[in-house]
């Protein structure tokens, strides 16, 4: 993301404010676009929607502090994996959450917007992802160096 | 790990392992592959520096945690020189260095070790082949096996856009594996990459220079971002990377390397150097001969890493980090320092306290590549490695070093079978010619000489020389032998082949004596396994393939009691012998089935020679049964199966038999064509020789020339009989009966049918005395026997038959019911058009002549010509081909070639 991108991101992030609307409404588009993932939730949402608005705003603010961003959504990410999430769901919350944006913020949502949330929620997204996944990488030869 | 987590301090950062982004759909699907026991697992292609490896890693790790025991070989130019050297690691040392059973161990049973090894993991085992276009041939036919029966799960890595060995592509294709074609990165995953990566944003401008060179290539974008770091033109400013000047020059991927093999001090480099040509090294060596310091540095530049290893007993490799770059450097040795690396390295690993049993193979190798004399114990075992595994051409390099440092009657023969496997027939028995005077005990001059007559019976086609070699050296046993009890068996067998495959399976018996009992002792038991060797196909091909069969059931189970130790190589050689043994006896099902599967298993093993042995055999079954195309398709496969390095007597069978499958199928130019190919080979191999008969004659016959057809069959049946090749006879003289000269062959065929115990050879008997005596219902019952063995063309034709004297007899019911029944079976033909078919059509039959000379006027043949050929009249010939076309309601000659699906050709 260009600093530019993560600007639009934010600014948008505030006008979009604290609605409990707008969480009801993506997370009914994400049901709409893959009804089969209804399931990994809870029946009820309530609890859900407040938590993942606020935690959604933290993570926008923190775009431009990667490591305090990598830290949290590793954790997030991990316990995602636990729910059942799988990558092609990412896909799906990305698509629903691009069409939330955009029936909401109407013509302040160009396509610069969609293109910086685009690259922001792919970023969260693989970072979410990496803590999901098993460690691959092996110890270092510096990690070696005898004593 | 990723600069993620961490600081995102400049170039340290950068430098680190980068984060694997935009390839979680894709490993997903992997996962599920892997977890999938149905399938056996993945290949990943795609072009250098997409991420190929790190893709495997990443699928390893999740298989690891699930809970599943995993292991990495690494497949390079220099370890593809040992015979399963990638995998050598992983393998008990008794298969890698082929112990025990004195090398002789064959191929079959050292795969089955293997695999049984790398089954032996607890759970099943998650195997990353990384570079598989490069692995050795050895290991792939281990890799093919394993994927085949789904015991381990490959994971397997291969560079797209080069050329791949025959059997990586066979494997590629298999549908048991999960293809994966790695793509570029897209845009958008380039930048996440960059920003998770360098750990902050890039600048619009840096991101889209970056970007577009990079061409969604991670480790090109991981290069590029490293040397403009370096170069200062990429620089951090207030939590934002910026792009101040101009990227390096670097266009192609092939480059990467370039710019940072001009900066390596010379220290680096020789270190480097090191692992692009010896490849992997373990890391406690390597910090013998090399600084920490220096490790340590080189780590952090990111070219050299710690290979990840599955158990703890195996010791840690270093390893370059890419291929490429790997390639790169090897492009700048030059070849005087390559020699010196190696043998440097050869010294090293020697004295080296941590050495593996394994790395005796690579030292023997890097050796061998130096140029230097190699210990030749080590060289024994690799060489019977290369032999059991099928690669000749390595197998001829160790053993051609071998005996240069140590020439004895062992290693003359071992280049001799290396020779004899590569075509290279001349060389073969000069080597082993001068080999005789060498010296060597007993086992050795019997193993040599084993080859040799091999070389001069199937490869120089010298029957007679073959003979007389393996005679002398029978007689020269006498009668007061005191050496091994077994060796008297050994040399009648081998005598025995040479008969068996001159064409005289009479001989060959005589030679071979009365059958040993099966038992009980481990020397009657050899006896008797010996005798089948070449007793089963002589005993089948004599006239006695019940009673064959017999024998190779038993010989098969007694080998696989006594194991090796017996000095045959091809592990196929009782399938094959009882396949003909099946064949000659008419189980055509069975035969058809077995054959199948030891094609199958030929193809896996990569040998050439079964598969052609194979295929000639299904070739064979679909000619007996008269399915045209199968029998088109077999004969095709095993030309070109024998065409590398063209195996002259098995190339003249599958001629011939093509050439009968062509002209079955109306394809008579290309029968011809056939026919030439097969005229011009040379001649002198006799198994089976007077079958090859069947393709001109099937040619004449379809052209209408049914008497010259004819007498091509009775020479050939003359030829079989005067060898003893009974079975074969009979074919020949079935079909020239089937061709109209019944009365030419009955007597014989009563005569093999009673001597034998052949049910084929009774059916065909039956057929042709029925037809002779013109006795409807004993025709039918010929016919009900025949398509009961399968044999559905003659079958169909002895029905057809059956409808005529019949309809003559005035029933045309009857007639009708056994016409509906002759085409029940003409259809299952495949297209094969049978001289007598036409017949069943008309609604009043033809006779022989008639058909004979409608044949010959359908193909264009003018009747002057054909009363010439026929010794008739030409008023005689358009008598009777007047009757043709009344009883067929045809009025012209266009039309007569129409109804007979027959277009006229230009020579007739
Ligand atoms: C940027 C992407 C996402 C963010 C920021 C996010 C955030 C959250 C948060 C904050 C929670 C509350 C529980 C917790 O903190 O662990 C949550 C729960 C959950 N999320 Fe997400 N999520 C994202 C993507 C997804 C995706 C792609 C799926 C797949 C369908 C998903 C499925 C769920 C489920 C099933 C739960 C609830 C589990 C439970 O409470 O039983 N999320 N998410």
């Amino acid at each position: 993301m260009t600093p530019e991108q993560i600007e639009l991101v934010q600014s948008s992030m505030q006008e979009l404010g604290a609605g409990d609307d707008v969480v009801r409404r993506f997370y009914d588009r994400v049901f709409e676009l893959a009804p089969e993932t209804r399931s990994l939730f809870p029946d009820d949402m309530e609890e859900l929607r407040t938590g993942f608005l606020a935690t959604l705003t933290e993570l926008v603010a923190s775009l431009h502090e990667l490591p305090d961003l990598a830290l949290q959504s590793r954790a997030l990410g991990a316990r995602h994996r636990g729910y059942g999430v799988q990558a092609s769901h990412y896909a799906v919350v990305r698509a629903a959450l691009l069409d939330t944006l955009a029936s909401t913020l109407g013509d302040g949502f160009t396509p610069a917007h969609a293109a910086a949330w685009g690259q922001a929620y792919d970023l969260l997204a693989e970072v979410m992802q990496q803590g999901a996944a098993a460690s691959a990488g092996g110890p270092s030869i510096a990690s070696r160096r005898p004593r | 790990m990723a600069a993620v987590g961490g600081s995102p301090g400049p170039a340290g950062a950068v430098l680190d392992r980068w984060p694997f982004v935009g390839r979680r759909l894709e490993l997903d699907s992997a996962l599920a592959t892997v977890r999938d026991p149905a399938h056996s697992g993945v290949l990943v292609a795609g072009a250098p520096g997409l991420g190929k490896t790190r893709f495997a890693q990443e699928l390893l790790a999740e298989a690891a945690a699930d809970g599943r025991p995993t292991a990495s070989a690494l497949a390079s130019a220099t370890v593809a020189t040992v015979p399963l050297g990638a995998l050598a690691h992983l393998l008990p040392t008794s298969v890698v260095l082929a112990e025990g059973d004195g090398g002789s161990l064959h191929a079959v049973r050292l795969l089955a070790l293997a695999r049984e090894a790398l089954a032996d993991a607890d759970g099943r085992l998650v195997l990353h082949v990384d570079d598989a276009h490069l692995l050795d041939a050895v290991s792939l036919t281990l890799l093919s096996q394993v994927v085949q029966d789904g015991s381990v799960s490959v994971v397997m890595t291969v560079r797209s856009g080069e050329p791949l060995p025959d059997a990586l592509d066979a494997l590629c294709r298999s549908d048991r594996l999960l293809r994966l074609d790695l793509a570029p990165l897209d845009p958008g995953s380039v930048d996440t990459l960059l920003h998770l990566a360098l750990g902050a944003p890039l600048d619009g401008r840096a991101a889209r220079a970056v970007t577009e060179v990079a061409a969604g290539n991670p480790l090109f974008l991981r290069e590029l971002v490293r040397a403009g770091i370096d170069s200062g033109a990429l620089t951090l400013v207030d939590g934002v990377w910026r792009l101040d000047g101009v990227l390096p020059p670097v266009r192609r991927v092939a480059e990467l390397y370039d710019g940072r093999l001009a900066a390596l001090d010379d220290e680096s480099r020789r270190l480097l150097e090191l692992l692009a040509v010896v490849g992997p090294v373990p890391l406690d060596l390597l910090a013998q001969i090399a600084p920490f310091d220096l490790l340590e540095r080189l780590e952090a530049e990111g070219v050299i890493e710690l290979e990840p290893t599955a158990r703890p007993d195996e010791p840690e490799l270093v390893r370059l980090s890419h291929p490429l770059f790997a390639e790169s450097l090897r492009a700048g040795v030059p070849s005087l320092r390559w020699r010196s690396i190696l043998a440097q390295h050869a010294d090293r690993v020697e004295g080296w306290p941590g050495r593996r049993p394994d790395d005796a193979l690579r030292i023997a190798s890097w050796r061998l590549d130096a140029g230097q004399p190699v210990d030749p114990a080590v060289l024994a075992s690799a060489a019977h490695l290369a032999r059991v595994s099928l690669d000749s051409a390595l197998a001829l390099r160790l053993a051609e070093a071998w005996h240069r440092s140590e020439p004895t009657m062992t290693t003359a023969a071992l280049c001799g079978e290396a020779l004899f496997e590569l075509g290279r027939w001349d060389e073969a028995e000069a080597v082993m010619h001068d080999g005789t005077s060498l010296p060597g005990d007993d086992p050795a001059r019997l193993k040599l000489g084993h080859v040799r007559t091999t070389n001069l019976l199937l490869g120089l086609l010298r029957p007679d020389d073959a003979r007389e070699s393996a005679r002398t050296e029978l007689e020269a046993l006498g009668a007061d032998w005191t050496g091994d009890p077994l060796t008297p068996a050994e040399l009648r067998s081998r005598v025995a082949i040479v008969e068996l495959f001159a064409g005289r399976p009479d001989d060959a018996l005589a030679v071979l004596g009365e059958l040993p009992p099966p038992g009980p002792d481990e020397h009657d038991a050899r006896c008797y396994v010996l005798w089948a060797i070449a007793g089963v196909q002589a005993l089948a091909l004599a006239g006695r393939p019940v009673a064959a069969v017999e024998v190779a059931r038993t010989a098969m189970a007694l080998h696989e009691r006594i194991g090796g130790g017996i000095g045959f190589t091809y592990h196929y050689a009782h399938r094959i012998a009882l396949l003909l043994a099946l064949q000659e006896a008419g189980e055509l099902t069975e035969a058809a089935a077995s054959a199948h599967e030891g094609f199958a298993a030929a193809v896996q093993v990569g040998s050439s020679l079964g598969q052609t042995w194979y295929a000639l055999e299904l070739g064979r079954n679909a000619l007996v049964r008269g399915t045209a195309a199968s029998a088109q398709r077999w004969f095709r496969e095993a030309l070109s199966a024998s065409a590398s390095p063209g195996w002259p007597g098995q190339r003249a069978l599958a001629l011939s038999g093509l050439a009968a499958g062509n002209a079955l199928v109306g394809d008579l130019d290309g029968a011809r064509a056939t026919v030439e190919r097969l005229t011009a080979l040379p001649g002198r191999f006799g198994f089976l020789e007077p079958e090859r008969a069947v393709g001109e004659a099937t040619l004449l016959a379809a052209e209408g020339r049914l008497a010259d057809a004819r007498a091509v069959l009775l020479a050939a049946a003359a030829r079989a009989a005067d060898g003893g090749q009974r079975t074969v006879e009979a074919r020949l003289c079935h079909e020239v009966a089937r061709l109209g000269g019944e009365r030419d062959v009955v007597e014989r065929m009563a005569r093999l049918a009673r001597d034998g115990d052949s049910p084929l050879v009774e059916a065909r008997h039956d057929h042709v005395a029925a037809a002779v005596a013109r006795d409807a219902d004993a025709l039918v019952a010929a016919a009900e026997r025949l398509e009961a063995l399968g044999c559905l063309l003659v079958a169909g034709e002895a029905y057809a038959s059956a409808a005529d004297l019949v309809r003559a007899a005035g029933d045309q019911r009857a007639a009708n019911g056994l016409s509906v029944r002759a085409t029940a079976c003409l259809d299952q033909c495949e297209g094969a058009r049978s001289p007598v078919r036409i017949t069943t059509d008309a609604v009043v039959p033809l006779t022989a002549r008639e058909r004979e000379i409608a044949l010959l006027a359908a193909s264009g043949v003018q009747s002057k010509e054909i009363a010439e050929r026929l010794y008739l009249s030409v008023r005689t010939v358009n008598n009777h081909l007047q009757n043709v076309y009344t009883k067929l309601g045809v009025s012209s000659r266009a039309e007569l070639a129409g109804v007979l699906d027959r277009g006229p050709t230009d020579d007739g």
